[in-house]
């Protein structure tokens, strides 16, 4: 095979893990929660995995299943804990959780194989991820049009108002962090097959800042935005690996840095495309009858309002 | 604190359990010594009134008086320093917002709070949350019980739009929208949660007469199908069109509670206005 | 006696993470960002003085001066680069997370270029090597040196924030930017004399951790985390908590590692951390929160 094109497909092998991991991620972030308890949950669920089919002697999917059950609910239980915590200090509480997990990667050398890591016994083909990226993204689209969807939503924007509306505000985190759990689990599996190989520095911080990354260009407002933001992030990467050798990380960073400081609500953004619709409906409103129909309040009596709607990442963290 | 009904009620379509028995039903909002400090500062000290089922209350006074303070003790924004508060006679005191709500309380905010990135009817939408039944697994497969739900949700969400006059307009993001209509907006997403207590903090500020007109008539029609109704105002002609009985607020205590007109007209209500 | 050796070799480690605490804490109470850009200060300083000293022949305490001038210059831009934009902007405080983590990532790499990603080392003979007795107890003089820095460094910057007009225009700016600047005094420049601050002083944190062994571009990650936990038991925005927070991880790696586990040294130490967020999310002592942010 043409090893340019060995490469192509390599980096969208790991695109679509990467897409998996963001999603994981982009969930917590819809309720309104930064976090990088997605490694922690990557680790978990690849080692389980590994464990299942290698020792178990699970096959592939009931190992992956089974991963992803136990997994989802260590999201759970690590979402109630981390519930109180506000919102850096709860980013500050998952890289605790994400050294702690690498402390026992390290020495869990019967099951991680230690700090000199171990081979991946499964393997996964192309269209295998691609299905299961595409099943993730199945799930998110029914989550955004549930009530889940609804709920994260307000959460996120205003947790006191969404929890006036009776938006359990604890809930909807705890639920959040189950499914990133159990997303994160399947994203860790799929980059453990794609890199074969995996030791404890395999999840941590460098794959927490990529996935953080990810999901920030490619828009906190939608989930699909963060499979975009993987496919920058993760796969283009690889791809470019034989062009740049040196200084990708350089180039990931300012990309990051441009992305906050000039399309803060990031590729995919829906809001941004309903104002652009919006100012196009006004502007053939205005073409076709003169104005004057609605209320009279002006907005200039409006103070501090065009701030509050400024565009940030999480709105949560204004609170 | 001892209460009596309203002299005449106006609107005959009133629930009957509401206005014309207050002896015998138990009130929608009792409030009995409620007081808050932040720090040294008293902000509200020992405030008691009381609002009969199906009427409408006003309570006004001076801007920084607590009138903002006092609604979100209510609704469950921050916590008492003393006293209770009780809806449809249950101990609300302490609960927070979502407890609050489950009792059947809605509310608006003085600095209009809508969630950003939505559009009119999604808020609104929003706003029928604890009225979906469609469970997580349900929406996940699509359930006919998750279609209903969502059908449901449309026609509810439409239908308040129509209520508050912005009938056609669901699509609108509603932080593009003028303040008044903002204010409209964030009505209909408190009569989405089906409330039998509202509660609005200055639903018609900065507003000019034609634009709170409307708004009078909407507490006109809500009340006379039985809500009852707690406004924060400084209009005092839509106080006295709409109200049954108002409270006066000045430094945190209730100087004057009475029906409108005579209330306006005591002379220590026009002292805490006007200084004199 | 062996106790008494393994709480000051704590406290020495301790000291280093103590001044890296409170660089962070600078940052924090100034700015109030959570700067995870500030590990590459002390990284970019210690490669400074590194490279002073085996290209450039200079002795060990010039070098260290050029070096702490450099995490300052980092610092500043960092700040300039990244959160100016932002400030001016009025994003949320994550959004200033995010966009340190692309500083942090970006200069990373730049630190692994230029060392080739190989471990480097000081020149052996630049760098106080011996040691020095006290009492009966065997200490090394890097260690001492990194104690006697911390303690007079944490003081003077302690000092100066809290007991000079200088420190008060830093604090008021922090407090409210507007309200300082309706006094007189110019938040600006305030701004980035603070971050040039924090940058030094977290430098000097990186130079001193490098002066024990060898290191490699890593050095400022590991730091940062330590720093964090220093912090999250010390309580934010303050620099005495901070600095006791940074001694007190110290000692308790160190007597964790001996006394219960040292390959989950690391897991009872985060372990810790966690606990304390969740028991008192503001600190053991601290008093100010993120609610004022």
């Amino acid at each position: 095979m043409n090893p340019n094109l060995v490469l192509l497909q390599s980096a969208v092998m790991f695109a679509l893990a990467g897409g998996v991991l963001a999603l994981s991620t982009y969930v917590k972030l819809w309720a309104g929660v930064l976090s990088f308890a997605t490694v922690s949950f990557a680790a978990v669920g690849a080692y389980l995995t590994i464990w299942l089919y290698g020792e178990a002697g699970l096959g592939l999917l009931p190992a992956l299943v089974v991963s992803m059950g136990i997994t989802g609910l260590f999201g759970l239980v690590v979402g109630r804990v981390f519930l109180k915590l506000s919102s850096h200090w709860m980013a500050l509480a998952t890289v605790a959780l994400m050294l702690i997990t690498r402390v026992f990667v390290t020495n869990l050398g019967e099951y991680t194989g230690g700090s000199q890591g171990q081979v991946v016994p499964y393997v996964m083909t192309l269209p295998q991820m691609a299905l299961m990226l595409a099943l993730v993204c199945l799930l998110m689209w029914s989550l955004k049009r549930s009530k889940f969807g609804v709920a994260a939503d307000t959460t996120r924007e205003d947790p006191d108002v969404a929890s006036a509306l009776g938006v359990s505000v604890a809930q909807v985190k705890i639920i959040a962090f189950g499914i990133s759990g159990a997303v994160g689990a399947l994203g860790g599996s799929m980059e453990a097959a794609q890199l074969s190989y995996i030791d404890p520095n395999t999840f941590y911080i460098d794959l927490a800042v990529t996935i953080i990354a990810s999901v920030v260009l490619g828009g906190a407002y939608h989930w699909f935005g963060s499979v975009i933001g993987a496919a920058v992030f993760t796969g283009m990467p690889v791809y470019i690996s034989q062009y740049i050798t040196e200084g990708q990380e350089i180039i990931n960073g300012v990309l990051l840095l441009l992305i906050i400081i000039f399309l803060p609500g990031g590729l995919i953004d829906p809001l941004r495309w309903r104002r652009f619709r919006e100012k196009h409906a006004a502007r053939r409103r205005d073409a076709t009858a003169p104005r004057g129909t609605g209320s009279g309040a002006s907005d200039t009596e409006d103070p501090g309002r065009s701030t509050a709607l400024s565009d940030d990442i999480e709105a949560g963290a204004r609170r | 604190m001892t209460h009596t009904a309203p002299q005449s009620t106006p609107h005959t379509g009133a629930r009957p359990a509401g206005t014309d028995d207050p002896a015998g039903s138990v009130p929608a909002l009792s409030v009995e010594g409620v007081s808050k400090s932040f720090g040294g500062l008293h902000v509200l000290s020992s405030v008691d009134f009381t609002v009969p089922a199906g009427t409408v209350f006003g309570i006004a006074g001076p801007n920084g008086a607590g009138k903002t303070t006092l609604l979100n003790l209510l609704t469950g924004f921050g916590t008492l320093s003393g006293g209770r508060v009780r809806i449809h006679g249950e101990d609300a005191t302490g609960g927070d917002a979502r407890a609050v709500n489950a009792l059947g309380v809605a509310r608006t905010f003085q600095n209009i709070r809508l969630f950003r990135g939505l559009t009119v009817a999604e808020q609104v939408r929003a706003g029928g949350y604890r009225h979906r039944r469609a469970s997580l697994l349900g929406s996940l497969v699509g359930s006919p019980r998750d279609r209903a739900d969502t059908c449901a949700g449309r026609e509810a969400a439409d239908e308040l739009l129509d209520v508050v006059g912005l009938g056609g307009r669901g699509d609108v993001l509603a932080e593009t929208m003028s303040y008044g209509d903002m204010r409209r907006v964030e009505i209909a997403r408190a009569l989405a949660t089906r409330p039998s207590l509202l509660m609005l903090d200055e639903p018609t500020a900065g507003m000019n007469e034609a634009d709170w007109s409307p708004i009078a008539d909407l507490l006109e029609r809500l009340r006379a199908d039985g809500m009852t109704i707690v406004v924060v105002e400084h209009n005092m002609r839509l106080i006295e069109r709409v109200c049954d009985r108002v409270a006066v607020i000045a430094a945190g205590e209730v100087i004057a509670e009475d029906a409108p007109a005579p209330c306006l007209r005591r002379p220590e209500v026009r002292r805490a206005y006007f200084g004199k | 006696m062996l106790l008494l050796e393994q709480i000051i070799n704590g406290v020495c480690t301790g000291a280093v993470y103590a001044l890296f605490a409170v660089g962070f804490s600078i940052v924090f109470s100034t700015m109030q960002i959570l700067n995870l850009a500030q590990g590459v200060y002390a990284t970019g300083a210690a490669l400074v003085t590194y490279f002073a000293t085996s290209s450039y022949g200079l002795p060990f305490w010039a070098a260290a001066v050029v070096g702490i001038v450099a995490g300052g210059l980092i610092a500043v831009l960092v700040d300039q680069v990244a959160f100016e934009p932002l400030r001016r902007r009025g994003v949320s405080l994550l959004g200033a997370v995010i966009a340190s983590i692309g500083m942090w990532i970006a200069i990373r790499e730049v630190a692994s270029i230029s060392t080739a990603a190989t471990p480097v080392g000081y020149p052996p003979d630049s760098v106080p090597r011996g040691r020095i007795s006290i009492g009966g107890l065997e200490l090394l003089q890097t260690q001492v040196l990194a104690l006697v820095c911390a303690v007079v460094v944490i003081t003077a910057t302690y000092l100066l924030l809290h007991r000079t007009n200088l420190g008060a225009a830093i604090r008021a700016v922090g407090y409210d930017k507007r309200s300082a600047q309706i006094a007189g005094i110019n938040p600006q420049v305030m701004i980035i004399g603070a971050a040039m601050l924090s940058g030094a002083v977290t430098g000097l944190a990186g130079i001193l951790l490098a002066s024990g062994q060898s290191f490699n571009f890593h050095l400022g990650d590991t730091l940062l985390l330590q720093g964090f936990a220093a912090v999250v038991l010390g309580g934010m925005g303050d620099i005495r908590g901070a600095a006791l927070g940074g001694v007190l991880i110290g000692v308790f790696q160190v007597l964790s590692g001996s006394y219960i586990s040292a390959s989950y040294q690391d897991a009872i130490t985060f372990g810790l951390v966690l606990v304390v967020l969740l028991w008192r999310p503001t600190g053991i002592l601290g008093t100010a929160s993120f609610q004022r942010a």
